[in-house]
């Protein structure tokens, strides 16, 4: 029984003013406990919102999220607020997703304020002293305001604020893209520790490959809203099946000039979420298209190896 | 970030001053002993051009202006403060309430707009005269024209507080709606009210001013700003300036200084650039 | 020859009234003609500064205190305003990292390879618009002419960014300075984007300085590579040597953060310095886990030559590397390292 089960999820945004945008369209994961499961896709794949429909902060239109034996598709919303000590989130933006006028201690003791209301002020302020030295924030940041940090700072703060509860689940939508290399590496270890001491389990959004090929133990590739690939970090990384995963690989850059890129330049743009396309929503820029299938039929996700699936008729060669 | 370091110093210098302004004009009313008894005519001394003894002139009861002018500050101050502070005890829940999603932000604006089709200021006028003359009354006439700003202002603010990250966050963490509202939308609110709550200080002076110059609220021999003004408006063309001309000063000095603190506090909280 | 663009002890200040940030201290580098070469550096570490140092953009409270930059043997440090401009565009092309904040939201993209173009000479619209549309065309946009006609918001991010690429080398500059060209760009347009503007620098015989945060795009896209920390160039050299070979500390901290399956991160202790006065010493003292004797606190080391055309702003040389420049007191630093690795394993708050 997965932590975490997603199945059959659809969301579309309608605003006033602008073509309906299909963010998410049919998409099927699970989560076990203890793993970190990675979201990889270029913008318009639909990721973030994937993450927050995981969460239930978004109601998918279609489809249901359980997490931990609660469906939060139909839970009351009482019950949806008392499961968040289990599950939550670590943004992008450290800075713009911790409260500005709160310090560093009340923003990480909010959950226990909300979750653990019989806790006395010391107790709770024990709590928070603890987290800070477990995501390694030095104690004198307790009366500061989150603007006065650094930015490595300000994500241990909303790192401490999401295991301060002791949840079994955190999304963390591209934890260190907005963060430079050295900090980065800093809050991966710490994630990494955390999740070992914690049990926890991530699902782990990110742009970047070589980030994801670093932290992640499963890897779920998406584009315009699906999954095009999905399998083990090996898998997806060193036999990837789908034409898209592999431009997507081999455009990424390695830091080690001996690694020239590989392949093709992938042309044009990313379709727009507003006008997916008819077929294969990858038709439009596959270097492939080698079935006749492709510009008509959307093609399912199917098995291509032990826990190995991928959604093409132009199945790379294993 | 040295920009904003350099303006900090400069809004608060603009803060500093307008406040000062505002303190002295009621430390004088209320604490500096004036030199002549305001609420006392003076028969022998009637119209009287200012001079070394009455330094402002006085008026045709033989009032010395310059002791009035700053008496008056010691009901006209305090009137405009209590107003505005009973706006925003209504305007500010009203705004966040408005800026949910929910069948209350509907009836709100709805009966805001309503409410708000009518001159204000006539109604508020209106009001006082129907209900009676009282300060009471003068204090809910300035409620009444500003509680409407405060509504709209803190709605907008509150809806583009929505979309940001740390509310979300509050969200993710399992706050209420409560919560997320007094705890992470209010105090976020506080600063653009703190600065409206200037600009409605000062449009409330203008209409205490224009309240007791049409003889409503506070009468004579009360000491106002507005019913100076008028005493004094049959004298101007005969020459006596004087009489209007500095309650008016003070006026336009008072309402300055307040329009110079919301400037600051906008400053203060980087709404405004230079 | 002489080189195309030098870089000679420049020196950047922002001076308030409360306080003095020292951003550049000491910049020295050059650029050979057709040259590419990549400026990596974390935040704070200046590289802003410098590149608008060159380009002439550096506002107020900044202002270039000493130093010079000479691009075809002219200084333009002390060039007025007037001449300046005619250097930008004409002499220089820059790339900005926002090209919808390089782009006029209401003018139509031709009108403004115009104005890019009779800023710096006469040429009428027919031959403006057949250059235009060659530009576009190189910057591999499909349908020239129906941007040309269209205004900036009607573009993706990867068209705009193409966009800009060919206003900035439509007056064929000798030198292009990118600033983070591909940051907040997809993985596939990034690379489509710095293929370009490789092609674009190689056909026109353009020099290139491509400033990013991005070690990948320096690796896969510069022949050589400049490594600031703290307002200083702190190691210089080519990029397959520097990158493989780092000898400055920071350069090795720096990439050991490069995140790779199966390898244990190791994240950098300590922060950079605030740069609120110029650092005693050298200037990556306080995070150095080879910092040798006193020396290293007292003294700024200037870059020197570590091997041909690689050079390093190092007294001391990592210990497990040649044998070669090892101070006498190797064994100390060697103990230190030990030492300073050993206390590594919780990383520092940064």
């Amino acid at each position: 029984m997965p932590l975490v089960r997603i199945d059959g999820v659809r969301k579309t945004f309608t605003r006033r003013g602008a073509p309906p945008a299909h963010a998410v369209n049919g998409v099927s994961l699970s989560i076990s406990e203890g793993e970190t499961l990675a979201l990889i896709g270029e913008s318009g794949s639909g990721k973030s919102t994937l993450g927050r429909i995981a969460l239930g902060l978004v109601r998918p239109d279609e489809g249901e999220v359980v997490v931990d034996g609660l469906n939060l598709s139909s839970a009351p919303r009482k019950d949806l607020q008392r499961a968040r000590r289990n599950m939550t989130i670590v943004f992008q933006e450290p800075l713009q997703s911790l409260s500005p006028l709160m310090s560093v201690g009340q923003i990480i003791a909010e959950p226990l304020v909300i979750h653990d209301r019989n806790l006395a002020a010391e107790q709770r302020k024990e709590r928070v002293m603890d987290v800070m030295r477990r995501v390694i924030l030095d104690p004198d940041l307790y009366d500061r305001r989150p603007r006065e940090l650094s930015g490595g700072q300000q994500q241990r703060v909303g790192v401490a604020r999401a295991v301060i509860t002791s949840p079994k689940f955190i999304v963390l939508d591209e934890p260190t893209s907005s963060l430079d290399l050295s900090v980065q590496a800093g809050i991966l270890e710490l994630l990494g520790k955390l999740q070992e001491d914690l049990g926890l389990a991530y699902l782990f959004i990110s742009h970047d490959t070589a980030t994801v090929d670093y932290f992640a133990d499963r890897v779920a590739v998406m584009y315009l809203g699906q999954v095009m690939e999905l399998g083990s970090r090996s898998d997806v990384f060193d036999n990837p099946r789908h034409p898209y995963t592999a431009t997507l690989l081999s455009s990424a850059l390695s830091a080690d000039p001996r690694e020239k890129p590989v392949g093709e330049t992938l042309m044009g743009d990313i379709p727009s979420p507003s006008d997916l396309p008819e077929g294969c929503f990858f038709y439009s820029r596959c270097p492939l298209r080698s079935d006749p299938r492709c510009a008509w039929e959307n093609p399912p996700l199917r098995e291509v190896g032990a826990g190995h699936f991928a959604a093409t008729f132009c199945e790379l060669p294993g | 970030m040295l920009g904003s370091l350099g303006r900090g110093a400069l809004s608060h210098k603009a803060l500093t001053v307008g406040l000062a302004v505002i303190g002295g004009i009621l430390v004088v009313g209320f604490f500096v002993p004036l030199p002549h008894d305001p609420v006392q005519p003076n028969p022998a001394n009637t119209l009287a051009p200012p001079d070394g003894e009455f330094w402002f002139g006085t008026d045709r009861s033989g009032f010395d202006v310059f002791s009035r002018v700053f008496a008056s500050a010691r009901l006209d101050v305090p009137l405009a403060l209590a107003g505005t502070l009973l706006s925003i005890a209504v305007g500010v829940p009203a705004g966040l309430l408005a800026g949910t999603k929910s069948r209350w932000s509907e009836a709100i604006m709805r009966g805001l707009d309503m409410f708000q089709s009518f001159p204000l200021l006539v109604l508020a006028f209106a009001v006082v005269a129907l209900t009676g003359n009282s300060l009471r009354n003068v204090v809910f006439a300035i409620a009444l024209v500003n509680a409407p700003r405060f509504v709209r202002l803190v709605r907008s603010e509150a809806l583009s507080l929505r979309e940001s990250r740390f509310i979300e966050a509050a969200t993710a963490i399992g706050a209420s709606r409560t919560r997320v509202m007094v705890r992470h939308l209010l105090p976020n609110t506080l600063g653009v009210v703190l600065a409206q709550a200037s600009l409605a200080a000062a449009h409330a002076i203008i209409v205490i001013a224009g309240l007791s110059f049409l003889g409503i609220g506070i009468s004579p021999p009360d000491a106002s700003w507005g019913v100076m003004i008028r005493a004094g408006s049959q004298n101007i063309a005969t020459g006596q300036w004087w009489v209007s001309l500095f309650p008016g000063a003070m006026v336009f000095c008072t309402i300055v200084a307040f329009n110079v603190v919301a400037d600051g506090v906008h400053r203060l909280i980087g709404r405004v650039e230079d | 020859m002489a080189p195309l663009l030098e870089v000679n002890d420049l020196h950047v200040e922002f001076k308030s009234r409360r306080r003095t940030v020292y951003a550049v201290n000491g910049v020295n580098f050059s650029i050979g003609e057709g040259e590419t070469v990549g400026m990596v550096g974390e935040t704070g570490c200046g590289k802003s500064a410098t590149i608008r140092a060159i380009i002439g953009l550096l506002r107020p409270p900044g202002r270039i205190a000493s130093g010079s930059i000479r691009l075809d043997g002219e200084d333009l440090t002390g060039l007025d305003a007037r001449r300046l401009r005619r250097i930008r565009g004409a002499g220089i092309g820059f790339v900005p990292q926002n090209p919808f904040g390089a782009l006029n939201p209401v003018l139509r993209i031709e009108r403004q390879f115009r104005n890019v173009v009779r800023a710096h000479r006469r040429a009428g619209r027919g031959r403006i618009r057949e250059d235009a549309l060659e530009m576009l065309n190189g910057v591999g946009i499909a349908d020239p002419e129906r941007i040309l006609g269209g205004y900036a918001h009607e573009l993706s991010g990867g068209m705009a960014q193409r966009v800009v690429i060919a206003l900035a080398m439509v007056l064929d500059p000798p030198l292009v300075v990118a600033d983070e060209p591909t940051t907040g760009l997809d993985l596939t347009i990034q690379r489509q984007i710095l293929d370009l503007i490789g092609k674009m620098a190689t056909t026109r015989g353009s020099s290139m300085l491509l400033v990013t945060h991005d070690i990948g795009v320096v690796a896969q896209y510069c022949s050589r590579l400049l490594v600031m920390y703290a307002g200083r160039v702190v190691e210089a050299g080519p990029t397959n040597i520097v990158l493989r070979k780092p000898a400055h500390p920071y350069t090795e901290a720096l990439l050991s953060a490069v995140p790779r399956r199966g390898r244990r991160l190791i994240a950098a202790a300590g922060a950079v310095p605030t740069l609120l006065s110029r650092p005693v010493g050298c200037y990556y003292y306080d995070r150095c886990r080879y910092r040798g004797d006193s020396r290293c606190a007292t003294e700024t080391p200037d870059l020197k030559e570590v091997s041909p055309g690689h050079w390093a702003a190092v007294f001391y040389r990592k210990p497990t590397m040649s044998a070669q420049e090892q101070a006498p007191e190797k064994a100390t630093t060697q103990a230190q390292a030990q030492e300073d690795r050993d206390g590594d394993d919780a990383p520092g708050t940064d």
